[in-house]
């Protein structure tokens, strides 16, 4: 990021080729479609882009891109005057060298960590989304969020334990 | 040891009796959680399949193609550092209260100073408040939803409610006075804001009410300029030629957004 606020603009392509992925799937969990998944992200990093002379170096640069995702995921949601409450995969399981028990295990597993997230609070479910599924540090999901990093360890606390209760893990693992 | 590195451990069987594990678990409620029955939460979550099947085709050429009109001068405008967009925010709020102070209201002497200061104060920290609900950056949290339309509904009522509840007199003559011109004024005084603050937002689009902002931000700052210079503070008077302003500047506002998204 600082190479491209410097004025490297291959930066920039390197940025949207290490975290488009990612984001996509964080905004693809927030119930996003296939075609609003690409716009949200296209737009994600055009307010990157118009926000980049605020970044300072040495910043992270993670919680920034998960906060304009989330607020914009967010904005859109209130336009349309809706609520996406679809948290998970949607998609069938990948095609790979499985066997069909495997698929159905991976399919049944899904399933029920969709219905598990969905028990949770949207505050809760983010930070799992984040600190789990992106692999975000509770420091970075606390200035994403805009609260204390003692407060994110709470909700993430919070979230797992719930989620520990809600899923039955005997037998699953 | 983070988070990360806790989650190798805990996925991989490490020793979680570690004194660094140790120390990381008392620190992070979270990773506590996760670790608890053997990991058998964390082991579950890394069992199910990655996402990325579900992940759209993304091409930066598309968002080259976006970022076009990026280039021009509107782009380069809310591209500008946020302390410099303040700035410009700030230096065109102080253009109606310049003009306002230069031409002063010639009942000065005699207007309850406090009412003055609190129409002032009422009128500029709204457009203040409007100012940072539009200009806030999106990669900062944003406030609930209700604080903006909590603003929103007092900018656009506070005009109203003031003129209303306006109890001093006017020094003789008509006290409807001249409306229009006062109308035409508080909008003239009002332009130079909506479009310094219109030109330095950088959100696409928000949530009900948001892009009629620096309308209201410049409405509002047009209502202090002639708090400062009109003297008739008949309710009529204000209820004709002051409070509109921070109607109609916002409704057309809103018309041109609809229009230009069209």
């Amino acid at each position: 990021m600082t190479a491209y606020v410097a004025g490297d603009q291959c930066a920039f392509r390197e940025l949207f080729a290490r975290y488009a992925s990612v984001l996509a799937r964080v905004v693809r969990a927030q119930g996003a479609s296939d075609e609003e998944s690409r716009d949200l992200v296209q737009q994600t990093f055009l307010q990157l882009h118009r926000a980049r002379r605020d970044y300072r170096a040495g910043e992270p640069l993670r919680p920034w891109l998960f906060t304009i995702a989330y607020n914009l995921c967010r904005d859109r949601w209130r336009v349309l005057g809706r609520r996406r409450e679809v948290p998970m995969e949607q998609a069938p399981p990948p095609i790979d060298f499985a066997t069909p028990a495997d698929h159905l295990q991976e399919r049944r597993r899904a399933e029920i960590l969709r219905a598990a997230l969905a028990t949770l609070s949207e505050d809760q479910r983010r930070v799992v989304e984040m600190h789990w599924f992106a692999g975000v540090s509770l420091p970075e999901v606390a200035t994403a969020l805009g609260i204390s990093l003692s407060a994110a360890k709470v909700r993430a606390h919070r979230a797992y334990e719930r989620l520990r209760q809600n899923l039955d893990l005997r037998g699953e693992v | 040891m983070d988070c990360a590195q806790m989650r190798q451990i805990v996925l991989g069987g490490g020793d979680l009796a570690s004194p660094e594990a140790q120390r990381h678990l008392e620190e992070c409620p979270a990773c506590r959680e996760l670790a608890v029955d053997g990991g058998a939460l964390a082991r579950f979550l890394a069992a199910v399949p990655p996402s990325r099947e579900t992940v759209p085709t993304l091409s930066f050429e598309d968002l080259e193609r976006q970022m076009v009109g990026e280039s021009g001068f509107r782009g380069r405008l809310r591209s500008l550092p946020s302390t410099t967009r303040w700035a410009l925010v700030w230096a065109s709020l102080l253009v109606p209260v310049a003009i306002g102070l230069a031409k002063l209201r010639p009942d000065i002497a005699i207007y309850p100073p406090a009412r003055l200061g609190f129409e002032i104060c009422a009128f500029g920290g709204l457009a203040l408040a409007s100012c940072w609900f539009w200009l806030r950056p999106l990669y900062r949290a944003q406030p609930n939803n209700s604080v903006l339309l909590a603003v929103l509904a007092a900018g656009l009522l506070a005009p109203w409610v003031i003129a209303m509840f306006s109890s001093v007199d006017p020094e003789g003559g008509n006290a409807l006075g001249r409306p229009a011109i006062c109308f035409a004024l508080g909008s003239a005084f009002a332009l130079p804001v909506i479009a310094v603050v219109g030109g330095l937002g950088r959100r696409v689009r928000g949530v009900l009410g948001f892009a009629i902002l620096p309308a209201l931000a410049g409405a509002l700052a047009g209502l202090v300029g002639l708090e400062l210079h009109c003297p008739n503070s008949a309710p009529i008077h204000l209820l004709t030629g002051h409070a509109p302003i921070a109607l109609v500047l916002p409704l057309l506002w809103q018309l041109l957004s609809i229009r230009s998204r069209a």
